[in-house]
């Protein structure tokens, strides 16, 4: 088996807390602006959804602005 | 155009009218209330219905009162002001504890009860499945919620035989 180089235990443990640092800053925005993300996120997903399987009828990017 | 506040109106005027006893939102969209954004499709909304106890096998006199306001169900949602909502009867002692202690919140000065991080977590992993534990994750990494109050709220409701 080939020698890699590999992360030190260091590098390691700094790129983990910055993902989880990512991961709380993302749950503390306000509700509304999670809302709003979560309508974007409907926008991009469904066309790739829909190109995968037949879609229900409530399965669509909601008709609200937030 | 409407907003997801709107349809937290709707729902409290349910409960005003009586048609609701109570409600909390669950779901992915609770969940999005205590962690990071992630995709849904739809608005769960737990209920208990108004009434003596008995066994539920319709929810045919809600989707009426829903209708005459003009949302008309499609399947096993409903439109609410562009937001479809699925209204689940609480189904056991877990998911009435869910709804009894959901948490009272304001989206654009409406008020709303969501469900705490604990009950989701614990209704997610009695449910099982791939999708519903990677929730449960996204609320552990959030720090909003531990372990251990987890396994307090799935220790006081053990699965149910039969």
């Amino acid at each position: 088996m080939a020698a890699r180089s590999r992360p030190s235990p260091e590098l390691l443990a700094a790129q983990r807390a910055t993902q989880a640092r990512h991961h709380q800053e993302a749950a503390a925005r306000p509700f509304d602006e999670k809302v709003r993300r979560v309508l974007e996120l409907q926008k991009l997903l469904w066309p790739i959804l829909r190109e995968r399987r037949e879609l229900r009828p409530w399965e669509k990017p909601w008709e609200i602005d937030g | 155009m409407a907003s997801l506040s709107d349809c937290f109106r709707e729902l409290n005027a349910l409960k005003k009218e009586g048609v609701l006893a109570e409600y909390a939102i669950g779901g992915a969209m609770a969940m999005i209330f205590w962690a990071e954004p992630t995709v849904t499709f739809d608005l769960d909304v737990f209920v208990f219905l108004p009434g003596e106890e008995k066994l539920i096998v319709t929810l045919e006199p809600l989707y009426r009162t829903l209708r005459s306001k003009g949302f008309e169900p499609t399947a096993e949602h409903v439109l609410i002001h562009g937001t479809p909502v699925q209204f689940l009867v609480s189904f056991d002692p877990l998911s009435d504890e869910a709804i009894e202690s959901a948490a009272n919140r304001e989206l654009g000065g409406v008020p709303f009860r969501v469900m705490r991080p604990e009950h989701l977590a614990a209704l997610w992993l009695r449910a099982g499945g791939a999708k519903r534990r990677e929730r449960v994750e996204l609320l552990l990494q959030a720090n909003a919620v531990t372990r251990e109050a987890i396994d307090a709220v799935l220790r006081r409701h053990p699965p149910q035989e039969g």
